[in-house]
């Protein structure tokens, strides 16, 4: 049997659409959107066990990062290097299950994925974050699992000035006070959610 | 002797309003200190100034040591080329400015001024705090030599100014006691600030409600519209009863707890932690957890657990259930949970690196509902299709099921004492499931009730939450003692066993119930024998929990009693020396309404 019951955002009543803060003539610091419709797995398992890595490799199309920060990414699929024996999985495709060598939760249910992109989008995360997100530091591609104004977020570069952040989900509403007063003075934009 | 004693000449007088102390010309090495850079002693200068660096930063100019003006240009431009360079940018060679010499610096030491024979009078080091000369001469007769010892002992450079006035004339005076170098005896760590700063600045936009985060239930927004007032519990604002019409707080939460006893309720549970377990040795590991056993646990069953912390005191309580053969679900209380969740991963890692086990918090992709009182299986039976009848769905029973239209867990358990249901949906469906609830329940007459009527159910049950598992209470104070396994080791297992832990005058979980059958026994009040006592009036135990209970119709309470169990029936005193209240309590078993458990399993 199907969820037949809607789905509702962490966000829901909370953000709406359109252009805040600060008005800039070459456009908003960063452009905001709420990625739903996500299937996030947090997969955990032992990567000298014969079969695990494998099979996971096979489920998802992309063989499980092994440093500290790495993700791999395809089409509609990206790969995070959370711990020595943790990955999380988001997707946009369905996917296979996962066999029992792995250890999989979904967690999309219980998380606030929000893309960040523009020109200021590492100075308004650099407000409340310890880490250093300069590109030369913070590269496309790195991940880090870190705090942001006092919440554990994972950070997930996805491009050129170009952030997925992965929230829990009932710092939501906490998360986005702090990130759309952290962008006021860039100016904001907040696009419906996709 | 000491170096600069041959700067003095003949005495004679100067009439003065002011009198000022220096400390030579200081380089500010605080940052380079502060980084843990060590400092070097330059003779020439009679200064410190930075010398081997422990961190990627380096001095120029001034706080080098090089107080030319032209010095600290060309200094500054080097350091400044050197270091975006080595962060990986091209530095373009800069010429710096010129400009003219300065006349060169030579100071020459004067440490203190030699008190003549004929003079009694106080030669000031530090004028913040009243430091003299004669001082350090006393910290070196006392043994307090060290330049540590010397602060503290004197309270040199403890001033405002941090020592920047002081503290290298009182090290000076100090090494010459000594007879040693100024290097030898060194100086005291550099502290931050540099200079004070506002709070403000630190604090930056933390401030109001954003000095701490804030954690909601998907069904926040619902408590919100239905008048709810909130409470925290942690970063979670938890609502705590819902007034109708007029009602206050009181009255509302009143109303709730005898609701739920007579007929049905919901209560918002989603802040109880939830913990993720898979693995082959999943099921070990919590036995080795928990003081009971869970190897034998049965695929769709509950049960209660209870972990200690490795000083055998009692850590945390919930349920585990075993989802598969090799997953369960833990849950922990509110809290707690983040504290469990790293002991359990720190043991995972650390202790028992060869158990198959992989966990992860899953609080947040699990909405909790608790459904209680003797009509909720009706209710429940009007929103699934499942089959939860007693036989499907026992006492500690679990079920993967469909409620509302929505992938539910349904768990058989109760805080409440009562036939109970706990419903875990994914966020997104929680509010639909809770108003679903509420719908198909109508014509049972059921109503949400918050954390304060959830308190009244469990005390009246003598379940123990905060109070009770205070850091100081074993398993057996608690009424848990028969849990405690023995055919297996676990966490605190050893230290449980303590003669201190164990025995005579052990505080033990009672009931309290007040003679008079309507006093309210005073919040954390002492438990003793006798008020008219001469003092100092020993102290038997203490209260822990207390209400009104609506069910009841009197106040009740909890609390850890010395001998506690072989006190049942006795009178004692609740008293309060804050605000000056007694209430004469009998002690009762701590469980109020059905110690069997009827209600639970019917």
């Amino acid at each position: 049997m199907a969820d037949t019951s809607p789905m509702q955002s962490a966000l829901n009543g909370i953000a709406q659409p359109g252009d805040f803060g600060a008005d800039q003539p070459a456009g908003p610091g960063v452009t905001i959107t709420e990625r739903q419709g996500l299937q996030i797995l947090h997969v955990a398992g032992d990567i000298r066990d014969a079969e695990f890595p494998t099979q996971v490799r096979h489920a998802i199309g992309l063989p499980l990062p092994m440093s500290a920060g790495e993700t791999r990414a395809s089409q509609g699929t990206r790969v995070l290097w959370l711990g020595p024996d943790r990955w999380l999985v988001a997707t946009e495709d369905a996917l296979p299950a996962l066999s029992d060598a792995a250890a999989v939760n979904d967690v999309g249910q219980g998380r606030l994925v929000l893309r960040l992109t523009g020109p200021r989008v590492r100075d308004i995360l650099a407000k409340g974050c310890p880490l250093d997100l300069h590109a030369s530091a913070f590269p496309t591609g790195h991940c880090a699992e870190s705090l942001i104004g006092h919440i554990g977020v994972t950070i997930d570069c996805t491009a050129d000035e170009t952030f997925d952040l992965y929230v829990n989900r009932s710092y939501a509403a906490f998360f986005w006070e702090w990130l759309t007063r952290a962008a006021m003075e860039y100016g904001y934009r907040v696009l419906p959610a996709g | 002797m000491f170096v600069g004693a041959d700067v003095t000449g003949e005495p004679h007088d100067i009439l003065c309003d002011l009198v000022a102390v220096s400390g030579g010309w200081s380089p500010s090495v605080h940052l380079f200190s502060q980084s843990r850079g060590k400092l070097r002693y330059d003779d020439d200068l009679t200064a410190f100034v930075p010398d081997r660096s422990f961190q990627r930063e380096r001095s120029a100019g001034a706080a080098n040591g090089s107080f030319d003006l032209s010095e600290c240009l060309s200094e500054g431009f080097t350091a400044g080329a050197k270091a975006a360079s080595q962060a990986g940018f091209e530095a373009a060679a800069m010429a710096a400015p010129t400009c003219g010499t300065e006349p060169e610096l030579r100071p020459r030491a004067l440490w203190a001024v030699p008190l003549p024979d004929f003079l009694h009078g106080k030669r000031f080091l530090d004028l913040q705090n009243d430091v003299t000369a004669d001082d350090v001469g006393l910290a070196y007769r006392e043994g307090y030599r060290s330049v540590e010892h010397l602060k503290r002992y004197t309270t040199l450079g403890m001033g405002t100014d941090q020592g920047r006035t002081s503290n290298v004339n009182g090290l000076a005076l100090m090494a010459g006691r000594r007879c040693e170098a100024i290097p030898a005896v060194g100086t005291t760590t550099f502290r931050q600030p540099f200079t004070p700063i506002p709070m403000g600045a630190i604090a930056g936009a933390d401030s109001h409600d954003h000095v701490s985060p804030t954690r909601l239930s998907p069904l926040y927004q619902w408590h919100k519209d239905h008048g709810a007032p909130f409470t925290t519990a942690g970063y979670w604002m938890r609502a705590q009863a819902y007034p109708q019409g007029g009602e206050t707080l009181e009255e509302a939460y009143l109303r709730e707890a005898k609701h739920v006893r007579e007929k049905v309720g919901i209560v918002d549970v989603s802040t109880l932690g939830k913990i993720d377990l898979q693995g082959k040795d999943a099921a070990e590991f919590l036995n080795r957890v928990y003081i009971n056993g869970f190897a034998k646990l049965a695929v769709g069953k509950c049960r209660y657990g209870v972990m200690l912390r490795d000083d055998g005191i009692v850590f945390d309580d919930g349920t585990v259930t075993r989802i598969a053969e090799h997953r369960f679900l833990i849950t922990t209380t509110t809290l707690h949970a983040g504290a469990v969740m790293t002991h359990l991963e720190y043991l995972a890692q650390v202790e028992w690196p060869e158990l198959d086990v992989r966990m992860i918090s899953v609080t947040d992709d699990w909405t909790g509902i608790a459904l209680a009182g003797p009509r909720a299986r009706a209710v429940l039976e009007c929103v699934t299709e499942g089959d939860v009848s007693d036989v499907a769905l026992p006492f500690m029973g679990f079920q993967e099921t469909h409620i509302a239209g929505a992938a539910a867990r349904l768990y058989r358990i109760s805080f409440s004492g009562e036939q109970a249901y706990e419903i875990n949906m994914a966020p997104g469906h929680a509010l639909a499931v809770w108003e679903a609830l509420l719908e198909a329940g109508a014509a049972d007459d059921i109503i949400p009730y918050g954390s304060e009527a959830m308190n009244i159910l469990r005390i009246e049950k003598g379940h123990v939450v905060g109070g009770e598992l205070n850091g100081r209470t074993t398993a057996a104070d608690l009424g848990f003692g028969k849990m405690m396994s023995s055919q297996k080791p676990f966490v605190g297992h050893v230290l449980a066993g303590r003669e201190g832990l164990n025995g005579e005058g052990r505080q033990q979980l009672v009931g309290l119930i007040p003679v008079d059958g309507r006093s309210r026994i005073p919040r954390g009040a002492q438990i003793i024998a006798d008020t008219g006592a001469k003092t100092p009036i020993p102290r038997l135990g203490e209260v822990t929990s207390q209400c009104m209970s609506p069910n009841l119709g009197h106040p009740i309470g909890l609390g850890i009693l010395a001998n506690g169990r072989a006190r049942i029936g006795d009178t004692l005193q609740a008293h309060s020396p804050l605000t000056k209240q007694s209430v004469a309590v009998t002690v009762t078993d701590p469980i109020f309404i059905d110690p069997a458990g009827e209600r639970l399993r019917g």
